[in-house]
């Protein structure tokens, strides 16, 4: 529902391939790699946010809103200028990253996690540059690491997100409702997991984040080898959560498979546009751009309601 | 009754059933798992579908484990062992030796095809039980291979066969069937001549017969009718005329066939060139002889052929021969510087008569003797003069140690005081005093018939030694009596021999002249002397043709000059057929033989393509093979029919062997068509599973 729309809206950005990006070490660097480029790919001002501090003048850019400009620097020079302010932001914005066993998973050549890191650095630089304040929640089974929502807490959000690594299995519903208990101002919240749990019980986790006035956006993630199941020869197929092992013919059972998994898809995404919430979902080869235009394109719908 | 097996240790490749299980437990062990995000989908498939996939599999494990037993046993060739068929198993298998003619006379018409057939045919009869040899008999008798039940083998073997262009000798045929056949264990024993009965054949066979209880067929292979020319013989007759040598060529035209051959074209080729021709009449059953006009040799070796046109037997209307010039011998004649008048006239004259060899004498006196003029003789005369002292007489010594021949006349000069005590071994006995026949001249009464001298004198009327009148001669105490090979009517030697070094060494106890004797006045003087110098010089004529069978001995003996040009240059030789089929004779490896087996030319040559010509040496087909005249094979039967008692044989039985009782029920076959079967059906199940998978 999300992928053709955004991909005919970012037809002039600059696709990123994933791949690529995971031969970076520095999380910063991947973050401002596929930021700048989306944003310079986009010609319109990066600075969406509003603050009432001015902090300087700049010149005038094709797609700044013209509101913004100064009109008696214009009166004075003749020449059309911006006001920019301090950041003081309107929003709070966190990423709730599922680091469970399951995202330690990738045959495409970049595992789900070291993707769904790129895409929640990417999402934090992006809201950093908008002078909002971000926060960073890892789970599995339990809450592993918390970054508090702050305007000075990008580098602590990318350096978390550095260091996060599958340990353990997840239970997706317990931990979220734990997180649920520790946001208590409104915030942007993206939520990144595989999301194998029952669409049920998960939604009924997301409607406790949701019920305190949080904007939840969901990014389902999944390997192409999940999604397709490629695999032709007899095989031995371990859970990565439990452990448990199950030999499959995979020919036999890939028609069933492909199917249980495209209806539990719809599930999500059904129950999630049912509660407001939006949904995207991503294979770990489609390029980090397609996230972040979901994520703008959420913000600026917010702008408008409010 | 139970079930045995021929080859029991095939059964060992029902240890390949293990492989397909040992693979899939390799395999089952080795299978790494797959890490899965969640098998929370997988794990809500039913599980069913699983299980009926590996059901499947195990049907099609059993057809491929059935089928490789089988295959197995099949090849492990099992047999009932049934205990009334064991018991009334005796049986009466058959011996067969089937001798195929392969001679010269086969090629004649489709003979050898029909023969090919006849013989493919009785292959056909044989019982599973029955054994046969293939025997091919020309000159001589091959069998190929041994006894055997494997029909197809020979018949192959057959056809592979080629006739040759050998002579017939039914002899050694019979011989090596009555040894197959008495060496073998079977009852029943049969001898099947597929052969065209020829006459020649017959005539030169041993006395064989054939064991007894033998069965003899006989398939003749000949025509009612046959007509045939031939060139049985060829005649080459040389001469010199005004410096020049010149050959005569003569040939016999023979008609085999019961019809006259009229307008018959004879031909005579020269290195491949028609130079004369002529046309005859051949009455039937009869010959002509054709005489060409003397051609002018050519200089070096030539091959020469007549041709008589073509009939169904085409080999023997060609004749070929080559031709090279006559090798004149060299003789030197010493005598005393007092000699007679006229001492050594009979002996040059006489050897100034002659073309086979040709004689090129000097006379000289002792005193005018050089070293030099031994250079390239064959023969030194000493004509009533002694062995001179000093370098000549050494230089004379080595000349007849490195294969000279030395002819010593005795007489009135030539007594024991002028024969120095250090050149008496050169002689065979001790020279002693005059002997005057004052009661009357004597003869030569005793020749040694077989000495090359005398060989040709031993036929009546070839030669009358009688005639001479001996008056005189010299005393010859000889020390072998073996060295003597004639001696006068007195017993006393007339002329002795003595081999020295590579040399001989000749001594006549009279004169050459009419001086002591009249030999020199009798027709038989002149031929007594040319084989005395024959012997002396080791004299062999170059053969102008061969016959097909005989061999030739590459030896620097060879009166051929260029054959003993090639051998004395070294190095490898190739010996190339008519047929084109090579021999490389390597050098060193002393006298080697080829045998002539192919009518045609051979041609000799070096082998890196020297600058030396090469030798050729003509092959002509046994006259006899030509000879088509038909043998009463009822007369042939008869000779050859079996020895001793035929019932004693026959009578006896013997037991099934495990391999023909193997052979008799064959289950193999249904056992390899059972897994040809299983292994069909098996693919089908297999290719219908893959459909239903996919």
């Amino acid at each position: 529902m999300f992928g053709t729309k955004a991909r005919s809206h970012a037809a002039g950005a600059r696709f990123i391939d994933p791949n690529i990006l995971a031969r970076m070490d520095n999380l910063e660097l991947v973050a401002r790699t596929v930021v700048d480029g989306f944003i310079s790919g986009l010609h319109r001002s990066p600075y969406l946010g509003l603050s009432i501090d001015f902090a300087e003048h700049r010149p005038y850019m094709p797609g700044d809103d013209i509101r913004r400009i100064d009109w008696r620097v214009f009166g004075r020079t003749d020449r059309f200028y911006v006001k920019e302010f301090e950041a003081d932001t309107n929003a709070n914005f966190s990423v709730i990253l599922d680091i469970s066993r399951s995202m330690d998973f990738g045959e495409a050549g970049i595992r789900k996690l070291d993707y769904a890191k790129f895409l929640a650095a990417s999402l934090t630089y992006l809201s950093s540059r908008q002078r909002d304040r971000v926060g960073l929640v890892t789970f599995d089974s339990e809450i592993v690491d918390i970054v508090p929502p702050s305007a000075k807490h990008l580098e602590v959000v990318l350096h978390t997100l550095e260091r996060a690594r599958s340990t353990r299995g997840g239970t997706l519903c317990e931990a979220l409702l734990k997180i649920a208990e520790v946001f208590r101002r409104r915030s942007v919240i993206v939520l990144i997991s595989d999301f194998y749990e029952e669409p049920s019980a998960m939604m009924s986790a997301v409607n406790a984040l949701k019920q305190k006035g949080n904007d939840i956006i969901v990014f389902h993630v999944l390997d192409p080898a999940e999604i397709n199941f490629t695999y032709d020869q007899p095989l031995n197929f371990e859970d990565l959560e439990t452990g448990e092992q199950l030999a499959v013919v995979p020919d036999a059972l890939r028609e069933q498979y492909q199917t249980m998994l495209r209806e539990h898809r719809e599930m999500i995404g059904r129950m999630m546009g049912d509660n407001r919430v939006d949904y995207g979902f991503f294979d770990t080869s489609m390029p980090l751009d397609l996230a972040l235009f979901k994520y703008l394109s959420n913000r600026q719908r917010m702008s408008r309601v409010r | 009754m139970s079930l045995l097996l021929l080859a029991p240790l095939f059964l060992l490749g029902l240890g390949t059933l293990a492989v397909p299980v040992i693979v899939h437990l390799i395999h089952r062990h080795k299978r790494e798992s797959v890490p899965f995000p969640s098998l929370m989908f997988i794990q809500r498939i039913p599980y069913k579908d699983v299980r009926r996939q590996q059901l499947r599999h195990k049907l099609l494990f059993a057809l491929r484990c059935l089928a490789l037993i089988l295959l197995a046993l099949a090849f492990a060739r099992p047999f009932l062992e049934n205990a009334t068929e064991a018991a009334a198993a005796d049986i009466a298998g058959r011996e067969v030796v089937i001798l195929l003619d392969r001679s010269h006379s086969m090629r004649f018409g489709d003979r050898w095809q029909r023969a090919v057939e006849q013989a493919r045919a009785r292959l056909d009869m044989l019982g599973p039980l029955d054994r046969a040899t293939v025997v091919l008999f020309a000159e001589t008798a091959e069998a190929l291979g041994e006894s055997t039940t494997d029909g197809l083998s020979l018949k192959n073997a057959i056809e592979r066969a080629e006739p040759t262009a050998g002579g017939t000798r039914y002899g050694s045929a019979l011989q090596l069937a009555g040894r197959i056949l008495s060496e073998s264990d079977q009852p029943e024993r049969e001898v099947v001549f597929l052969t065209d009965f020829q006459r020649s054949g017959w005539d030169r066979v041993s006395d064989v017969r054939l064991p007894g209880g033998t069965t003899v067929t006989a398939v003749d292979l000949s025509e009612d009718e046959t007509y045939n020319i031939s060139l049985p013989f060829v005649s080459l007759q040389q001469e010199v005329l005004s410096g020049r040598e010149w050959v005569s060529v003569t040939t016999r035209v023979v008609n085999g066939g019961e019809r006259q051959v009229r307008g018959l074209r004879v031909a005579l080729i020269l290195n491949g060139q028609e130079l004369q021709s002529r046309t005859v009449t051949v009455d039937p059953l009869g010959s002509t002889a054709v005489t060409f006009s003397p051609v002018l040799l050519p200089q070096g070796v030539s091959r020469g052929a007549v041709t008589a046109g073509t009939d169904a037997l085409p080999q023997d209307n060609t004749a070929v021969f080559v031709l090279s010039p006559s090798n004149s011998l060299s003789a030197l004649i010493l005598e005393s510087s007092d000699a007679r008048e006229n001492q050594s006239l009979f002996l040059s004259r006489a050897l100034g008569i002659g073309d086979r060899p040709s004689f090129r004498v000097d006379v000289r006196p002792l005193r005018q003797f050089r070293l030099s003029d031994l250079d390239g003789r064959a023969v030194l005369v000493l004509n009533d003069a002694p062995l001179p002292g000093g370098r000549a007489g050494q230089h004379i010594r080595e000349f007849v140690e490195n294969g000279g021949g030395l002819l010593v006349v005795l007489g009135e000069r030539n007594g024991p005081q002028t024969w120095l005590a250090n050149a008496v071994d050169l002689l065979p006995g001790v020279v002693g005093g005059r002997v005057d026949l004052d009661r009357g001249p004597i003869a030569l009464s005793t020749m040694e018939y077989g000495s090359p001298v005398f060989d040709v004198f031993s036929a009546p009327r070839s030669g009358d030694f009688s005639a001479a009148k001996f008056f005189r001669y010299r005393d010859l105490t000889v020390d072998d009596p073996q060295s003597v090979l004639a001696r006068y009517s007195d017993g006393q030697v007339a002329l002795a021999e003595k081999k020295v070094g590579d040399g001989i060494v000749l001594v006549w106890t009279s004169t050459a002249d009419t001086y002591w004797n009249d030999l020199a006045l009798q027709p038989v003087f002149l031929p007594f002397v040319h084989r005395m110098m024959r012997y002396l010089a080791r004299y062999e004529e170059v053969r102008p043709f061969f016959i097909v069978g005989e061999t030739l001995k590459l030896t620097r003996e060879s009166p051929d000059k260029s054959l003993q040009a090639l051998l004395d240059a070294g190095g490898d030789l190739v010996v190339e057929a008519p047929s084109g089929s090579r021999t490389i004779v390597r050098a060193g490896a002393g006298e080697q033989v080829v045998e002539l087996t192919e009518q045609g030319f051979y041609e000799i040559r070096q082998v890196d393509g020297g600058e030396i010509q090469p030798a050729f040496v003509a092959v002509n087909i046994d006259p006899s093979e030509s000879d088509l005249a038909k043998l009463d094979t009822e007369e042939f039967l008869g000779a050859v029919a079996p020895m001793g008692d035929e019932g004693s044989v026959s009578a006896r039985a013997r037991k099934l062997t495990v391999a023909e009782r193997e052979r008799r029920q064959q289950l193999w076959w249904y056992l390899l068509i059972a897994a040809m079967l299983i292994l069909v059906a098996e693919t089908a199940i297999s290719n219908r599973l893959s459909r239903v998978a996919r």
